[in-house]
């Protein structure tokens, strides 16, 4: 919906699940770094926001959903997953209880996947369920002063919005959802208003937030900061035969609620039961780690990198990789083999960047 | 989007250029194939002196932020000289492609391999039709 901005502004632009999106602006370095030191603000459009409303609505996401709604009250948020009986994870998603609806972000990749997943489920439940992907848009403002550029904008005082909560508010012109919520491994808000407002309120924030160093940031950082921050990515951290327990997240799956879907799956399988781990490393040699190459201990495989990276905030090679449970432990030795060259890294403690607090 | 392509070097559709000396041929990457890596070069790898490469032979790798890209030989020969300060100042090869950013010399075996390579005006018109 940016489109024509960012034509005129230089993006570099590239194809993402059917939307023309911008890789880059100003460099991934540069734009990465910017987020990490002052702030940058993010077209986050292309990802899908589906809203169920009517009276079934909580019981219907306590069904297909892996954490628990008894304990998300109004205006919280929680991340988990909606998983398929054998416990693989159809998406990765962020759940919003408002008033009168829920709305469900989801993967851009996974839209439609998603909502005729959820319309396959929906027929035991009173409800109604909207792809609202087009009719709302999203950005995303992250970075140590994205707060005072939000309030600033807003007009008002956003620190009472906490981590994983969201507000209702006018914004600009604009009646939009604001959410303390981020995919950067800094502070930061994502705001959902009416696709055509969003063009506006884009550049109000570029206009207010110039001074304190806001900057348009593309996918591509947007993928090295979450790599740093040990955030995972559907299809590369993620997919329908990869259960949240393997990917470490299982503190998403409230394995104590009723009947969910996948449940059976997950609930019995401790971590012990899962083969593999997900963790993630740092090169300890110049290498720089790419998905889908090997990671070897003692000359032996064992496993696979799912995200690597160069890291522009350590300068060093970082990734993430699915290896045996028995070799998962931080301080592993281990090597990652690019062609013939086998490179030195070592397993890290999650997340290998954890910003410090305020 | 236009590129600076020099007239006096010869290209490989995979985007090294090829500066002839004689028998002695410089090796580099274009300044299309730097676009591609967002401008922004953080490693590399080169083969060491005294190795023969054949035509088409990866000779090394190029990491961007996001991505990795092979480099491939032009032209076959023994690799007679390496530009080894790129091993710790990889952004040259961003900032001067055709200068301080050379990679590798190579002494060449059959001259007649450059007939494969392009001009720098057939290079233009392939850079247009790999943009579209």
């Amino acid at each position: 919906m940016l489109y024509n901005w960012q034509k005129t502004h230089e993006a570099k632009m590239t194809e993402f699940a059917g939307w023309e999106m911008p890789a880059s602006y100003t460099g991934i370095s540069d734009e990465h770094l910017t987020v990490r030191q002052k702030a940058g603000l993010f077209d986050l459009s292309h990802m899908g926001r589906i809203r169920v409303r009517g009276d079934d609505r909580i019981r219907f996401l306590q069904y297909v959903f892996t954490n628990d709604m008894e304990e998300l009250s109004e205006g919280g948020i929680h991340y988990g997953f909606l998983c398929n009986p054998q416990g693989g994870v159809i998406d990765d998603v962020m759940v919003y209880n408002a008033e009168n609806y829920i709305m469900i972000v989801v993967n851009a990749s996974n839209v439609n996947k998603v909502y005729n997943w959820l319309m396959m489920h929906a027929p035991n439940f009173r409800i109604e369920i909207e792809d609202s992907s087009i009719s709302i848009l999203m950005l995303a403002i992250q970075g140590p002063r994205a707060i005072e550029i939000v309030n600033e904008v807003g007009g008002m005082d956003y620190s009472a919005v906490k981590k994983h909560t969201f507000t209702v508010r006018q914004i600009y012109r604009a009646k939009a959802v604001i959410s303390r919520t981020g995919y950067t491994g800094e502070d930061g808000f994502e705001i959902y208003c009416g696709s055509m407002y969003l063009p506006a309120l884009w550049e109000r924030f570029l206009d207010i937030g110039k001074d304190a160093g806001l900057k348009p940031i593309g996918l591509g950082a947007r993928d090295t900061l979450r790599t740093e921050a040990c955030l995972p990515l559907y299809g590369h951290e993620l997919d329908e035969q990869t259960t949240p327990i393997e990917a470490g997240l299982e503190k998403f799956v409230k394995s104590s609620k009723k009947d969910f879907i996948g449940k059976s799956a997950l609930l019995f399988s401790s971590q012990a039961e899962f083969a593999r781990r997900l963790v993630c490393f740092e090169m300890l040699d110049k290498g720089i780690p790419r998905p889908g190459q090997i990671v070897t201990f003692e000359g032996e495989p064992i496993g696979k990198v799912t995200s690597g990276t160069f890291s522009p905030f350590f300068k060093k090679g970082i990734g993430m990789a699915y290896v045996d449970q028995i070799k998962a432990k931080p301080d592993t030795p281990v090597k990652i083999q690019q062609r013939d060259i086998f490179h030195e890294a070592v397993i890290r403690q999650r997340p290998i960047y954890k910003r410090r607090k305020a | 989007m236009q590129y600076e392509i020099p007239d006096d070097l010869l290209y490989a559709k995979t985007h090294e250029w090829a500066r002839v000396d004689n028998l002695d041929v410089m090796v580099g990457i274009s300044s299309y194939a730097v676009e591609q890596m967002d401008k922004e070069i953080v490693n590399i790898e080169l083969p060491a002196k005294d190795r023969i490469l054949a035509k088409g032979e990866s000779f090394g790798v190029v990491d961007s932020v996001k991505a990795a890209f092979d480099l491939y030989a032009p032209v076959s020969g023994v690799v007679t000289a390496v530009n080894k300060i790129l091993l710790t100042q990889p952004e040259f090869v961003a900032n001067a492609p055709y200068t301080d950013g050379w990679m590798i010399k190579i002494r060449m075996s059959n001259t007649r391999e450059l007939d494969d390579l392009m001009k720098s005006e057939k290079y233009k018109t392939f850079l247009e039709s790999e943009e579209h």
